[in-house]
């Protein structure tokens, strides 16, 4: 399967190459590796599951929030980190009912689900600091390692990332993917016995705590959070144009899109267009709507791709 | 021989312009418009030094984003690939706090006047160094209303986020010192589109004066709100960034009377610096084709201290970041803006902001005296009342 | 503190005018169209600049807003055109399109005219009216009475009209509107003019009482869609009451704060999509 190819090139490029960039471009990948852990965990749901939510900002945020005031209350770094996944997990749970619906419905419920979280994260102000937000978050920590240069941090997220590839490669590949294929046709799949809200409901479950694990790691780096950080419009929308011009229904797809729209921006783009390179990434967006249906890496889709992704 | 001659200092001024500074700021982003204004400062503190010292200087400026990611990234190139002797800049304290770590962990000095919340000096920085902080404000301002106004009775408003509580706990205890009665003390959300409760609660609390903090479009929303609740105080007192010129020239007479503390606006400089400041006025103008204000002072006057730093390190004999931040540590002297000296953690114990009273559609500066270019009118708010 | 709830509510009500306003133009558009657009806010922001400037170089108010509107309407009729090659694709996709659109739109704008606040300043505008116990600006009186003259416009065209008819006809029964040789394209292009116009309009409104950054406008189009989803499918007196309605609760919360205004209305909107998809005013489908 040349994808499986692709992603080991991947990972083995991003496994040699930090040790022999400075600083600045270990920072970039740091950022775009988030990005990229995002991008996967929406794609469980946005691309697998056909289920496009344009409120994943409620998971990250949730994500970074746990991890934040875990560490904050005197918790293993480490144990906040994953924890952080786990409350998004949580709050996936509690969005289940959102579940329900469909297209654009389900889109904007998933935008004021994040919208209520954050009025939540501004309102409980003796939980997560209110508007003035958290300083100060003792970030990751072993004994000898630096955890203040990039380094080590780029290596934690390319684990994170690995994991989380993972993990899509079961869901896409595996039974699940199967039966979520299956949902292009959902009153057909339910007439043939196919438990349609259960399998959604898994990849929502995963898709959660991935794109929560994604915003603990953020906390824990950045190690500075509030409300309309945390649960910035941009988390919500990145890692769904990212999806969508990289290839939804695969799993390099999420990542391509996510590493060439960012580290395009800021090595490429930025040194030309100083200014206004947001215009340019609107106009790409526009342009590869109109003309490239299926995403600029649509040829994976087209060719590695054995199910077809929901529309 | 002569044509070769005049072309030697050339080469040669070319070849040496092997120091580097550099500097980030929000070119772009929410934060655009301050960002470039200080930017503006900036490179005019570069090009006077380097009109007159015997080296040159190379800035190299970089565009955060108002982002504190971008801005970590920026700090990063900067001296990381650049390898700058020093940075100046930064808007945000939550910008300021996470790029000036960076600096520190390279061991760079990091010099800057945006932003005022406590916890930056804090951190047990070594080469961290901030000209502007909140005593400067709260001390002067809580001064003009004790000493000026011989007011009593004080109302405080002040925005929930992590800057203005962090002024309003330092004017509050100004204001305690100096045996004041604060009788309304409360914070409003940042996001407030309506601020007419608020005043309503200010007006009818007896306050004689009120000190409001908060962005401009809390000024904004707060002097629109005042005009149909009218509160009965006597003074409309802001705190950083009022007296801006989008808000005098889109407020316009709702911003007759009210008084916000201003770094710097011409003909506030210290008597013995007026030549200088008459020079940076003129030369602003000259190559930005517009008046600077206190954005462009400060980024100026930081950078100033930043080369003058750098200049001792270079006499010195070892240009070397190390030594430009020892440098900046035993500096002290005059600036237009305010005098400065650096404690061990960095704060300058020195600075002191003027209160600038806005007349006539213009900010005049009118407290304290030594700066002072006008008189205050007490009292007067932009509402009848 | 009677007088506190009621001088809160007023303002909320004078804001609502203009939800009342950005809900009806966006209901038009999802209606006729199924769209999610996501560059609402953006148009709404382009009014409210090009009103700006135009009062600033000395032109009548009433022409500035007027043509504030218009420019929301020719905004509206590009982006109709740019989504016409993707009618045929899932509905996620013009979406995505709208972002990009919205983008360009935002970030143009701010390079152009920066990320300031504009705010126009009329002493008149800015005057305390009385109605007895309640004070509000005169300029928020006038606003929210345009806004709802323009609503009341709406609503008598899409009855009165035969343009109008055609949009509501293609709202109600997109096939049957077909089958009685009603041009589709015709009608939806008219219902994304003359919503975004209802955007532009309210922008240039706005920003006579109220200071405005570009960077605000995301903000607007969640409203709107708030607003749409609260009313539900129904006429455009359904969605100007929904809007107020959402006025109001922010205007009341602003005594406690705002978030919490911010907390229930998309509380409310995700309860209504889950429960009571018709909205407060709609019918089932």
């Amino acid at each position: 399967m040349k994808e499986r190819g692709l992603l080991w090139l991947l990972f083995a490029l991003l496994l040699i190459l930090p040790p022999f960039l400075d600083e600045y471009l270990r920072h970039l990948l740091v950022s775009s590796l988030t990005l990229a852990l995002l991008a996967v965990g929406w794609n469980l749901l946005g691309g697998f599951a056909g289920q496009v939510s344009f409120g994943h900002a409620a998971f990250f945020g949730l994500g970074a929030y746990g991890a934040g005031i875990l560490s904050k209350a005197g918790l293993d770094p480490w144990l906040a980190l994953f924890l952080g996944g786990g409350v998004a997990f949580l709050g996936s749970v509690v969005a289940l009912p959102i579940l329900r619906l469909h297209g654009a419905y389900f889109a904007l419920a998933m935008l004021a689900y994040a919208e209520v979280l954050r009025t939540l994260a501004i309102l409980l102000e003796g939980l997560t600091g209110g508007a003035a937000g958290l300083f100060s978050i003792p970030g990751l920590y072993l004994p000898g390692v630096d955890f203040g240069a990039k380094l080590a941090n780029l290596y934690v997220i390319l684990g994170l990332l690995l994991v989380g590839v993972g993990v899509a490669f079961r869901v896409r590949y595996g039974p699940l993917g199967l039966g979520l294929a299956a949902l292009g046709e959902e009153e057909a799949a339910r007439a043939g016995g196919v438990p349609v809200f259960r399998l959604k409901a898994q990849a929502l479950f995963l898709s959660a705590f991935f794109s929560g694990l994604a915003g603990a790691f953020q906390a824990l780096y950045i190690r500075f959070l509030e409300p309309p950080y945390a649960f910035s419009l941009e988390w919500s929308v990145y890692p769904l144009v990212a999806s969508f011009l990289g290839g939804r229904g695969t799993v390099v797809g999420p990542i391509l899109g996510t590493l060439g729209l960012y580290l395009g921006a800021e090595l490429g783009v930025k040194q030309v267009l100083e200014r206004g390179y947001h215009i340019a990434t609107g106009a790409l967006v526009v342009l590869v709507v109109l003309f490239l249906r299926r995403g600029v890496f649509g040829f994976l889709e087209g060719r590695y791709a054995v199910v077809r992704p929901r529309g | 021989m002569r044509r070769i001659g005049f072309l030697l200092p050339l080469v040669f001024g070319l070849a040496l312009a092997q120091y580097k500074i550099g500097s980030h700021l929000p070119l772009t982003g929410s934060l655009s418009r301050i960002g470039t204004e200080m930017a503006n400062g900036v490179r005019l503190a570069v090009e006077h030094f380097n009109a007159t010292a015997p080296f040159k200087v190379e800035l190299v400026l970089l565009d955060d984003e108002s982002s504190p990611a971008k801005a970590v990234a920026a700090v990063e190139r900067l001296v990381g690939r650049e390898r700058v002797l020093g940075v100046t800049g930064g808007y945000g304290s939550n910008i300021i706090g996470p790029a000036s770590e960076v600096a520190e962990r390279a061991r760079v000095p990091y010099i800057t006047s945006g932003g005022l919340t406590r916890d930056l000096t804090q951190r047990g920085f070594r080469y961290f160094f901030r000209f502007t902080n909140v005593e400067g404000y709260a001390v002067v301002a809580a001064d003009l209303i004790a000493q000026g106004f011989r007011a009593k009775r004080v109302a405080l408003a002040h925005d929930d986020g992590a800057g203005g509580t962090d002024v309003a706990r330092a004017v509050r205890a100004k204001l305690q010192a100096l045996g004041l009665q604060l009788v309304f003390d409360s914070s409003y959300p940042g996001r407030s589109t309506d601020l007419k409760p608020l005043l309503e609660q200010i007006g009818r609390s007896g306050a004689e004066v009120l000190i409001f903090i908060g962005y401009e479009n809390n000024y904004a929303t707060a002097l629109r709100g005042a005009q149909v609740v009218r509160p009965k105080v006597n003074a409309f007192v802001g705190l950083y960034s009022l007296i801006t010129p989008s808000l005098i020239q889109d407020l316009g007479p709702l911003m007759e009377g009210v008084y916000g503390t201003e770094p710097w606006t011409n003909g506030s400089a210290p008597v013995a610096l007026r030549a200088e400041e008459a020079r940076f006025v003129r030369d602003y103008r000259g190559r930005f084709g517009q008046t600077p204000g206190y954005l462009a002072a400060l980024g100026y006057v930081q950078t100033q201290i930043l080369l003058n730093a750098l200049k001792k390190a270079v006499e010195s004999g070892s240009p070397t970041p190390e030594a430009v931040r020892d440098a900046l540590a035993t500096s002290q002297g005059e600036t237009l803006v305010s005098a400065y000296r650096f404690d061990e953690k960095g704060d300058n114990v020195l600075y002191r902001t003027v209160v600038s009273q806005v007349q006539k559609g213009r900010g005049v500066p009118v407290w304290p005296k030594e700066r002072a270019y006008g008189r205050w009118v007490y009292p007067q708010v932009p509402w009848t009342r | 503190m009677m007088e506190l709830f009621l001088n809160a509510l007023a303002s909320g009500l004078a804001q609502g005018g203009i939800y009342a306003l950005i809900g009806v133009g966006l209901a038009l558009i999802f209606g006729a169209m199924h769209v999610v657009n996501l560059a609402h806010g953006e148009v709404l922001v382009a009014g409210a600049l090009l009103a700006y400037l135009l009062a600033g170089a000395g032109l009548p108010l009433w022409g500035a807003i007027l043509l504030g509107g218009g420019l929301g309407g020719l905004l509206g009729l590009g982006l109709y055109g740019l989504l016409l090659p993707v009618r045929r694709e899932p509905p996620i996709s013009s979406m995505v399109l709208t972002y990009g659109v919205a983008l360009v739109i935002l970030y143009g704008l701010v390079e152009a005219f920066g990320t300031d606040l504009r705010n126009l300043t009329y002493p008149a505008w800015v005057r305390p009216v009385h109605l007895g116990p309640i004070r509000l600006a005169l300029g928020e009186i006038i606003t929210l009475g345009m806004a709802l003259l323009a609503v009341g416009g709406v609503a008598w065209f899409l009855k009165q009209s035969w343009p109008g008819l055609a949009v509501r006809a293609l709202t109600q029964n997109r096939e049957a509107a077909m089958a009685l040789g009603i041009s589709p394209l015709a009608a939806e292009a008219l219902a994304f003019a003359l919503g975004s116009a209802l955007a532009g309009l309210a922008g240039a409104l706005l920003v006579v009482v109220q200071p405005i950054a570009p960077m605000a406008a995301p903000l607007f189009t969640v409203k709107a869609f708030v607003v749409v989803v609260l009313a539900g499918l129904t006429s455009p007196l359904g969605v100007a009451l929904a809007g107020l309605l959402l006025g109001a609760v922010e205007g009341l919360s602003a005594l406690v704060n705002p978030a919490w205004g911010e907390l229930v209305a998309f509380l409310t909107f995700v309860l209504m999509l889950l429960f009571r998809p018709q909205g407060l005013f709609g019918r089932r489908r």
